[in-house]
């Protein structure tokens, strides 16, 4: 026998060790920090202090907060002496200090005030171009080493974990505040939590070189773990809800940490994510073999600038490839753990995934309120969505990382299935899937996905509408082919018979886009009646196509298109999406690689359809549940696989710490993942209480109920019932001595829902001293909420109540403040987690109310509420605000408006689980308003051009939600103004640095506002009204007029007025002119007014607007009829508003004037 | 099925050197929508359409502005400037690169364009001269009546 485990060296030990050596030997890590224990972040804690010979920079740095506050800090460092960092003058083991105080300094010099300056002083540019050097590299800039790896200091060493943003700080803070510190030590944490990633790479490369496929599996384990909790735990810290202990405050970091990302010169790497050491390292290790697209390319920019360390380690890493090695092994279970590393780190739901989402909200705000993200000014106006585009390119990053992977997903046979209980009903059952050697893992909250089939005799019904064999050769478009890959059998497959794409293919009900698709193909008039009713989801593709049929139209046509064609049936027929399932088990302890079984809990879904005009009456199943249901009544023949994946929900996971206290409320099936819950807990050693808040239909649907009785009669639950269409109550009896031989009783009761039961007195104490903190007294414990929407808000109005009965406070109203603290703290806390599903149902689309465009444009303020528009429905958030785990500042950004777009943006849309919740939140639809086809010309750039009065209306409404836009950005823009920018806490005063801030915000005001509010869409708007309402008036009369107003001396001081007080503020700054503390008042009384005015002036804009949208609401097809007066009057009135808001700001600005002498 | 088998011989034409005036009258006697242009040795020249004649009267934006800015003013100078037209030359309108199909080519070809470039009517050249027009409705004719 041959021993190959030492006959093979693993080249990213070799680096490993040799780095530990060169570090340990040096004492110091300026080759780039990197060992077992620490990963990439410095084994020893970065230094604390230069020594006496430099401590001029330490001094600069700690005044940093100070001098950002009072705009004093370039003549401080103008005033700082030159020292050298050559050799003779710096110990090596100092570099690591200087490059980042140097760095620090160099960029806040760089871009603390407005215009940024020639040039760095020498006593900064000098000292730091000589560490570069010494470090080795190509020219000075920000890394990412030095701000965030080498930027950090202990609290308490000896407490267990230690690395954690709790226990950190920064070692220098540059604003000081608490965005700063969250951003850049929950990457400091991060870095930290995953070192073991460092070790475990390695060792995967050993166990790759010796082909030890157990090993390997145990180490990509590791990797996962690690992965999974830096994803769902480190990474949220960066929490933009601002009720979170964590909270970065989008603006704040805005206008103060974003400026460092920007590098002082064009080409020099900025300390950007793609910078981080960890993530190329996941790159190497997983294989990712394209770099292609823009942030690819940076990420190997970054790599050559890396420390030598790191630069040689990762080439080492890179030098046996895992991902090849997996695949050759052909191990199914090691490639589905290799899978689920690779998930966590690209997928949707993994590290980038999440990643991507959180930096889409910043991004919004950034570009929005960000200050000058150029060198030249601002980012230019945000109406092109330009934060699009960065979003456009993490995503291609992240799926250019899938590039090369071959496609995956796991397979599982049905083990068995039945009732959940003796005593309950059919409808809901428990089935065990067989996952035995398929690599599958999960959680207790985690989702399984699977992907549907239609049945056969869905599938012919639609082949006879489609008046089609089901032979006829299809060929795929992109979309389909990506489906199919993950179909077994059908892999790689470019045509397909026309019955199997019917199998894989969403059939039922029927969507709104193919609903318009359809009627764009047939004109039908039933089908347009459909469509303005929303009823097309009563709907199933044959039905509707039977209906079309009838009318003329021939179906052959859809299955004759060419794939790229809209009317093709690869369009009218996406393929099917997975469809979501709680996972309703524990992994057995003793699965020390993967599962053996996966427990489901699914309730089949049955539906009549009514006659009415909108639809006709049917029986019809819900695709997914008919599906299982269908594969259980097979005789078993081990051939029926179910495709599907695991989904890891970022929140609703147990406890990290198992004593917590756990409350459970499911709503009918929403008992599913709670079973895996309390196996989970029952395992748990030191597990806290548990409480279960069920409501089901009757006793029939108490589903697992012998289960739950025996951890009842263990004492490991406590379960409360509400029937809510039995008339019974529910409890549990104890026989005997507590052997369990107790059992729930029965007694008459009245039927009820679960609020009654939350409600309950007793209940209602228990819940208030298990909700509130231990601090404040209480059990911490830790809330779930699984069933569906409705349920989910019968849940949440019920604790209120709860709430609001207990909380302290002097009277109702401080009560209720009080209440809602709480509970959004104890959401903030991730204490509060919701799995919400829709079952549909047609009583689900019984119409709530409808509101106009006009009603939904004033809805984005304090004052009146905020809502939004997202696919034609009308939802109130104005306590979602509070609860959005992406922050408040989003959904104000697009609040008054159709968010549809910034919906999809996030991939809201196609998670359930996300438009689950968003229906909390309805309160009913945008109605369609019908303009008859009425039409008109109007003049425009090219001439005479054709317009219909919906094109006008819609105009009208695009051009209110941009107003509305803008005053949503313009109101986040001054919101850093009570916030705390500066470790002094500086909310109350107007700080030098705010004075400058509010003169930047009424800068970019002027800049591209109110080239929004005058730009050619309100040229447009004026020709098309006049073309339909006012042939003898002039296109150009509202430009004409508002030209006029703008030639007016107020006119004038206003434009100029943003470098008016920019030279007056600088002035004021000087130490001579510094103490005129009255001049220092005038100017910020002017800048207030100036925020007033910049705010008032929209407000004017989209009440004019609005009113000219309001006769479209009105008057339909007539708008341009009874309404043509006031639709022309509304315009009118533009100039108006411009010239008041002119008149209103010019006298202060003519004041300060004569505070300027170039004038 | 081949072009000469079903194309009009006697296409509704006008001299490159005619007016406005006389292309106008020749639309609307005729009631085609397509002209075909020849010379005075009945060359194919081009093609004349009516939406090219209605394209040229229609005002542009500086037009509109000149004659006062207004709707009202832009249908007051569409109807000037079409009389103003009348005596001009048709040569600056007509399209000189226009798609032709020769008697020998497959009606299917001329079917295929004329939908691709939604194109109603089509010249057909032979030898530079022009020898007939095929239109949509001569192949729908064709191919229903089977000629």
């Amino acid at each position: 026998m041959v021993d190959h485990t030492s006959a093979i060296p693993a080249p990213s030990r070799a680096v490993l060790l040799r780095a530990e050596a060169t570090n340990r030997e040096h004492g110091h890590e300026n080759a780039g920090a990197l060992s077992e224990a620490s990963g990439f972040v410095p084994a020893q804690p970065p230094l604390g202090s230069m020594p006496p010979s430099h401590r001029a920079w330490d001094e600069a740095a700690e005044c940093l907060p100070d001098r950002i506050r009072t705009l004093t800090l370039r003549r401080a460092l103008d005033a700082m002496p030159l020292l050298s960092a050559e050799a003779d003058a710096l110990p090596d083991r100092y570099l690591g200090r200087a490059s980042l105080l140097l760095s620090q300094l160099a960029h806040t010099y760089y871009w603390i005030e407005s215009a940024p300056p020639e040039s760095v002083p020498a006593c900064i540019q000098t000292p730091w171009e000589q560490v570069t050097r010494r470090l080795g590299r190509p020219a000075p800039f920000l890394s990412y080493h030095d701000i965030f790896l080498y930027n950090w200091q202990i609290r308490d060493p000896a407490l267990p974990d230690p690395m954690r943003l709790e226990n950190l700080d920064l070692l220098i803070p540059s604003a000081g505040n608490q965005a700063e510190r969250v951003f850049l030590l929950a990457q400091v944490e991060m870095t930290a939590q995953a070192a073991p990633i460092t070790g475990a790479a390695v060792r995967a490369q050993e166990a790759v070189l010796r082909g030890d496929v157990p090993a390997l599996r145990d180490e990509l384990l590791i990797v996962i773990e690690r992965l999974q909790h830096i994803t769902n735990h480190s990474f949220l810290k960066i929490d933009t809800n601002p009720h979170s202990r964590t909270y970065v405050d989008p603006v704040v970091w805005s206008k103060t940490v974003a400026r460092y990302a920007i590098p002082i010169k064009e080409g020099i790497p900025g300390p950007s994510g793609s910078a981080a050491p960890l993530f190329q390292l996941l790159d190497v290790f997983l294989g990712r073999a394209e770099y292609d697209s823009v942030l690819g390319k940076d990420t190997l920019h970054f790599r050559r600038w890396y420390p030598r360390h790191h630069a040689e380690f990762l080439e080492a890493v890179a030098a046996v490839s895992v991902r090849e090695f997996v695949e050759r092994s052909g191990d199914p279970c090691l490639k589905g753990i290799f899978h689920s590393a690779l998930d966590a780190y690209i997928g949707d739901k993994g590290f980038l995934g999440a990643h991507r989402l959180k930096v889409y909200g910043f991004l919004e705000t950034a570009y929005k309120v960000g200050r000058s993200m150029t060198t030249g000014g601002f980012a230019g106006s945000f109406k092109e969505r330009p934060w699009e585009g960065v979003d456009e390119a993490l995503e291609t990053a992240r799926r250019e990382r899938y590039e090369g992977m071959p496609a995956h997903c796991y397979y599982a046979t049905i083990k068995s299935s039945g009732k959940t209980d003796e005593a309950a009903d059919d409808r809901v059952k428990h089935v065990v899937l067989n996952t035995d050697g398929a690599g599958v893992r999960y959680e207790p909250g985690d989702r399984v996905g699977i992907m549907p089939e239609n049945s056969d005799e869905l599938v012919d019904k639609t082949l006879r509408a489609l008046h089609a064999t089901g032979e006829e050769p299809i060929r795929l478009d992109g979309a389909w082919q990506a489906a199919m890959r993950l179909e077994r059998g059908y892999e790689g497959m470019s045509v397909l018979p026309l019955r199997i794409l019917l199998t894989y293919g969403k059939i039922r009900p029927v969507l709104r886009p193919v609903a318009k698709t359809l009627h764009a193909m047939t004109a039908s008039s039933r089908l347009k009646e459909i469509i303005d009713a929303r009823a097309e989801d009563q709907w199933e593709l044959w039905d509707l196509l039977e209906v079309l049929g009838e009318a003329g139209f021939d179906p052959r046509r859809l299955w004759k298109a060419e794939p790229w064609e809209a009317e093709s049936v690869c369009k009218v027929v996406p393929p099917e999406v997975h469809r979501m399932y709680s996972v309703s088990c524990a992994m057995e302890p003793s699965a020390d690689d993967d599962a053996d079984e996966l427990h489901l809990t699914v309730g089949s879904l049955r539906y009549e359809t009514r006659d009415a005009p909108g639809s006709r009456a049917d029986t019809r199943y819900g695709t997914a549940s008919h599906f299982i249901s269908r594969i259980i009544a097979k005789p078993a023949d081990g051939d029926d696989r179910i495709a599907l994946r695991i989904v890891r929900p970022p929140r609703f996971r147990l406890p990290q710490d198992p004593a917590r206290p756990v409350v459970m409320f499911a709503g009918g099936a929403g008992i599913s993942p709670f079973r895996g819950f309390l196996q989970e807990r029952a395992r748990q050693a030191g597990a806290g209480e548990n409480w279960l808040f069920f409501g089901a239909r009757s006793r029939r649907q108490f589903f697992y109920r012998q289960e739950i009785e025996r951890l009842v009669a263990r004492g490991r639950l406590e379960v409360r019932v509400a029937f809510s269409a039995d008339d019974a109550s529910v409890r549990y009896e104890r026989r005997g001595d507590d052997d369990g031989g107790g059992g729930f009783v029965f007694d008459p009761g009245r039927k009820g829902q679960i609020d009654a039961v939350i409600e309950d007195e007793e209940n209602a104490r228990q819940l208030w001293d298990l909700i509130r903190t231990e601090a404040d007294g209480g059990r911490e414990a830790y809330l779930y909420v699984c069933g569906q929407t409705g349920f989910a808000v019968t849940v949440m109005n019920a604790l209120k109540n709860v709430l609001r009965r207990f909380a302290p406070g002097p009277d109702e109203a401080a009560r209720d403040r009080q209440a809602k603290d709480i509970l959004y703290r104890l959401v903030a806390d991730d204490r509060y987690m919701q799995d919400i599903f829709t079952t549909y149902s047609p009583a689900s689309r019984e119409a709530t109310g409808t509101y106009h465009a006009s009603d939904v444009a004033l809805h984005n303020d304090p004052e009146h509420g905020y809502w939004m528009v997202v696919s034609g429905k009308v939802y109130d958030v104005t306590e979602f605000l509070n609860l959005h785990p992406g922050g408040e500042m989003i959904l104000m950004e697009n609040a008054g408006l159709d968010a549809t777009l910034a919906y999809r943006a996030v991939q809201h849309h196609v998670n359930s689980e996300v438009d689950a919740m968003l229906g909390m939140y309805e309160i009913g639809s945008i109605a369609r308003l019908d303009f008859s086809g009425a039409w008109g010309v109007a003049v425009g750039p090219q001439g005479l051009f054709y317009v219909s009065v919906e094109e006008a209306f819609l105009t009208w409404v695009r051009f209110l939600y941009f107003v509305v836009e803008m005053e949503n950005a313009l109101a986040g823009d001054f919101r850093f103004r009570d916030r705390v920018l500066t470790r002094e806490p500086d909310n109350a005063e107007l700080s030098p640095l705010k004075t400058l801030l509010l003169i930047e915000s009424h800068q970019r005001f002027l800049a591209y506002y109110f080239v929004g509010a005058f730009g050619e869409d309100l040229q447009k708007l004026w020709a098309i009204t006049t073309g339909l309402c006012a042939p003898r008036e002039s296109v150009q009369r509202l430009q004409q007029e508002i030209d006029a107003v703008n030639a007016s001396p107020e006119a004038r001081v206003v434009r100029e007025s943003p470098e008016l007080l920019k030279r007056i503020h600088r002035r004021l700054l000087c130490p001579e002119t510094g103490s005129d503390v009255a001049a220092q008042a005038r100017i910020q009384a002017v800048c207030l007014q100036a925020e007033q005015e910049d705010k008032r002036f929209l407000a004017e804009m989209k009440s004019v607007i609005r009113d000219g949208v309001k006769v479209f609401e009105e008057h339909g097809a007539g708008a341009v009829g009874a309404g043509r007066e006031r639709l022309l009057e509304s315009l009118r009135r533009v100039p108006g508003v411009l010239e008041r808001y002119h008149t209103a700001l010019a006298p202060g600005l003519v004041a300060l004037q004569r505070m300027d002498p170039q004038d | 099925m081949l072009i000469r088998e079903i194309m009009t011989i006697y296409p509704v034409r006008v001299e490159i050197t005619s007016t406005m005036r006389r292309a106008a009258e020749i639309i609307s006697l005729a009631e085609a929508s397509d002209l075909m242009v020849i010379d005075d040795e009945r060359n194919f020249v081009g093609v004349l359409s009516e939406g090219d004649i209605l394209r040229a009267v229609l005002p542009n934006f500086d037009e509109i502005l000149a004659a006062g800015g207004s709707l009202a003013d832009a249908f007051d100078f569409f109807a000037r400037k079409g009389q103003e037209l009348s005596g001009r030359p048709i040569a600056p309108l007509v399209i000189r690169n226009a798609i032709v199909v020769k008697p020998e080519d497959e009606a299917a070809m001329a079917a295929s364009v004329m939908v691709e470039k939604q194109i109603r009517r089509l010249p057909v050249v032979d030898g530079g001269k022009l020898v007939g027009t095929v239109s949509r409705a001569d192949i729908c004719r064709a191919l229903i009546y089977g000629l």
